[in-house]
């Protein structure tokens, strides 16, 4: 099971709309997609037509696979399940701080599933704690959604910062240009400048679209609603260039 | 990772229900009915068109298998498993229909599968199916897909337009099997619809008024207390009738070699019947039936060896090398052809108004000897006169068999296998009458050495037979010479296989003829 995480320090950027039309684009090229929403406000649950699970507690999810198992719901989507957000994921970092071997949770419940599913994509809330750490440890590719403006860049920065501050390989983290304003001068001199200066930014930019503002009224990916769309066309195309560093990942399977 | 461990939404097995809809309720009225109580969102109907094959032994079914043909894709599933479901193509054909015969599958999984399940048997066609499905997605209060329901109606695909039986389905979608209940309950309680527990192929069978029944080619006749050995006799011929009857249309149709096989295994049990049963029905009668029944079997000879040795080529080909195998493949065009025109002279025969007369007089002699007075043979209990007839047997096997030795001449063994055939007759057609636990002895015993002395007498009659065939051979063909060279490669192997039979014949012989079997027969002798 290759696992993609979908990260940034920085809220309202564009992760969970990535991580819940790449879940859709990953399902359909590269087989059984489970989309772990992470985040307590529940916004990748929402867009399936969840609702938040009861049942899960956030200390099952680190200690229970069998709960973990069963806290899983289908989708509407062939190929694509979905663990909802649960409210107490908010104590997810005092529960993980009380554990043992804290920093590689995450990671062991994600290798209590492994086998279930091809491809595992996480959604993350958006602040620094030792839950980022623990999704940053996890995953195989971690992708941080950045909106062509100087603020947004700072955090990229941070979040770098962070990974070296605790020892996490940045290798694995990959930026990708996110909510994309072509007509913009700003967004485009900004690309521009970024990705002379860092290479490691994707191809594929994710442009802001109606079609995806709207997401939170259809309840259901864009690649679903406008399979043929803009949005979709860049979210498909993102997920190629993902599979290619999943498989290079090096994740034996 | 494995296919096979994925749980994920789709190829997971997850809980299903099926339901009997009446024909009557139409698919506009159910989803009426549905729209009650459940959000319903109807999809694209789809149709699809699904072939079924089996054997004429049903070797699929009585496996709970069943083989399927839908987009040119052959399909092997359980008999239980719904006809949407998983079970992957395993054979993508060409052509029109699939391959008859397991041996002419390309080397995989569906032929492994197929091959101890068929044997010799051909697939023939078991219906088609034209089933219409419009999945129905049944919806939560957010709209979310709760329950994957459809309704599938299914038709006879030669008579499309009338719907033979219509079902309601359900599955779960992973962590809503909560929604499954409420919404089994509602079809239950306000839909009132019964849970259908039969199987669709089940279904189409019944349509066809197919009803799948084991087959055997022994017919079991059991002997009632005090009946008489004419009424024995008569039973069992009867039986046997029925089988050459059974399978005559089967062997005009070459469908497969079996047909013949058990034609000519009911002609012969019921010659064995009247020659080891002497006396039941009269001499009359009997010889009338004999003469007829040789003729039966006379006119089958010569297809059944064709077939025997198209059969046995796979097995011919390891015992030669490589170098002989083009003489061999083109003796086996030889053969095809020869038994191409054997087949119709004979399809020719069984359809004509002399075999049908045959079959009529045959028929009407057996009900005339259960009509006249009988004989005084015919007359004695099968009880009684079964057993004596099986110690008869039995003595000859016993004293032929103890005066082979290792420089017996072939003749006295090919005697011995004859003797055995009749006892083994004997034994099968009173084994009602006949104590089990001399049959549980004796029997598997019998059945070894009836084994041995069949191989070493096959070696022996193919070395005759193929040199026949060399004589027959139009030795001005070009490739004459070629087969020549395999049947004599074929004859000089047979040769030393045979030599080395005789060893197992005599090792098999001496338990045979020993005390414990003795001691078996003796509780058939009377007080
Ligand atoms: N490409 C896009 N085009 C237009 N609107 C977008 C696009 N991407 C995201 N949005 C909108 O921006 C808002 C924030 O996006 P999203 O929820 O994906 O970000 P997030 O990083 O997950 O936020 P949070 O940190 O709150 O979890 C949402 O209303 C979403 O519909
Ligand atoms: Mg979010």
């Amino acid at each position: 099971m290759k696992r993609l995480a979908c990260y940034s320090i920085k809220g309202g950027v564009g992760k969970t709309a990535g991580a819940v039309n790449l879940a859709y684009a990953l399902s359909e090229a590269g087989g059984p997609t489970l989309l772990l929403d992470l985040d307590p406000q529940g916004a990748s649950t929402f867009y399936f037509r969840m609702r938040p699970s009861r049942g899960l507690k956030a200390k099952k999810l680190l200690t229970d696979t069998e709960r973990l198992l069963s806290a899983i719901r289908g989708s509407d989507y062939e190929n694509l399940d979905v663990l909802p957000a649960n409210l107490s994921f908010r104590n997810l970092d005092v529960l993980l701080k009380s554990l043992k071997g804290s920093r590689r949770r995450l990671s062991h419940s994600l290798d209590l599933i492994d086998g279930e599913y091809e491809n595992a994509v996480l959604d993350c809330p958006p602040n620094i704690t030792l839950l980022s750490e623990n999704v940053l440890t996890a995953a195989d590719v971690v992708l941080v959604p950045v909106i062509p403006t100087t603020l947004s860049e700072r955090t990229y920065r941070k979040l770098l910062d962070f990974c070296h501050e605790h020892r996490i390989p940045t290798a694995k983290v990959y930026p990708f240009f996110s909510m994309v304003q072509t007509n913009n001068r700003m967004h485009r001199e900004t690309m521009e400048r970024l990705r002379a200066e860092d290479p490691k930014f994707l191809n594929t930019s994710i442009p802001f679209t109606v079609e995806v503002e709207r997401m939170g009224i259809h309840r259901e990916p864009v690649l679903a609603t406008q399979p043929r769309g803009r949005a979709a066309r860049a979210y498909r195309e993102l997920a190629v260039e993902v599979l290619w560093l999943l498989e290079g990942s090096g994740r034996g399977d | 990772m494995t296919p096979s461990k994925t749980t994920a939404a789709g190829s997971r097995r997850p809980a299903s229900a099926r339901w009997t809809v009446p024909v009557t309720t139409s698919v506009a009225n159910l989803l009426e009915a549905l729209t009650k109580d459940w959000r319903c969102v109807s999809g694209r109907r789809t149709v699809r068109r699904v072939q079924y094959f089996d054997t004429h032994e049903w070797g699929l079914y009585f496996n709970d298998l069943r083989l399927t043909l839908e987009s040119g894709g052959l399909r092997l599933a359980p008999l239980e498993e719904s006809e949407s479901g998983v079970a992957p193509t395993l054979l993508d054909l060409d052509s029109e229909s699939p391959p008859r015969f397991w041996w002419e599958f390309p080397q995989g999984d569906l032929r492994d599968a197929l091959s101890s399940r068929l044997g010799l048997r051909a697939l023939i066609d078991r219906g088609t199916l034209r089933i219409s499905t419009l999945p129905v997605d049944i919806k939560n209060r957010d709209d979310k897909t709760v329950v994957r329901s459809s309704i599938e109606s299914f038709a006879d695909a030669k008579k499309p337009r009338r719907t033979i039986f219509r079902a309601l389905t359900a599955r779960a979608v992973r962590g809503y099997d909560d929604e499954l209940t409420a919404f089994e309950s509602t079809v239950a309680e306000q839909l009132e619809l019964d849970t259908d527990s039969r199987t669709v192929f089940d279904r189409l069978l019944e349509y066809q008024e197919l009803v799948p029944t084991p087959y055997t080619s022994k017919p079991k006749v059991f002997i009632a207390r005090g009946e008489s050995l004419r009424e024995t006799v008569v039973a069992m011929l009867r039986a046997s009738l029925e089988l050459v009857d059974a399978n005559t249309q089967g062997t005009i149709d070459d469908v497969d070699t079996e047909f013949l096989h058990h034609f000519r295994t009911s002609v012969r049990r019921s010659r064995s019947l009247l020659s080891l049963v002497k006396g039941a029905l009269g001499a009359d009668i009997e010889d009338r039936l004999k003469s007829d029944l040789r003729e039966l079997q006379q006119r089958t000879n010569r297809l059944r060896d064709l077939d025997v040795f198209l059969l046995d080529q796979a097995a011919f080909r390891s015992l030669l090398p490589a170098s002989l195998h083009p003489g061999l493949a083109a003796w086996q065009l030889v053969l095809e052809a020869q038994r191409g025109q054997e087949q119709k002279r004979l399809a020719r025969f069984l359809r004509s108004a002399s075999f049908e007369r045959k079959m009529t007089s045959m028929r009407r002699q057996i009900e005339q000897a259960s009509a006249n007075d009988p004989t005084a043979t015919g007359e004695s209990p099968s009880a009684l006169a079964g057993p004596e007839i099986v110690l008869k047997r039995y003595r000859r096997v016993r004293k032929r068999g103890r005066a082979i030795t290792p420089s017996t001449p072939d003749e006295a063994i090919h005697d011995l296998r004859i003797d055995c055939k009749k006892l083994r007759y004997t034994l099968e057609f009173f084994e009602s009458v006949l104590p089990a636990d001399t049959l549980g002895t004796v029997l598997p015993r019998l059945k070894k050495l009836q084994d041995v002395l069949g191989d070493f007498n096959d070696l022996a009659v193919q070395q005759a037979e193929l040199r026949d065939m060399f004589d027959d051979l139009d030795h001005g063909k070009p490739q004459a010479p070629e087969i020549a060279l395999a049947l004599g490669g074929l004859i000089a192997t047979l040769y030393s296989r045979h030599e080395r039979q005789r060893d197992k014949v005599l090792a098999n012989l001496q338990g045979f003829v020993g005390s414990d079997i003795k001691t078996a027969f003796a509780q058939l002798e009377q007080p």
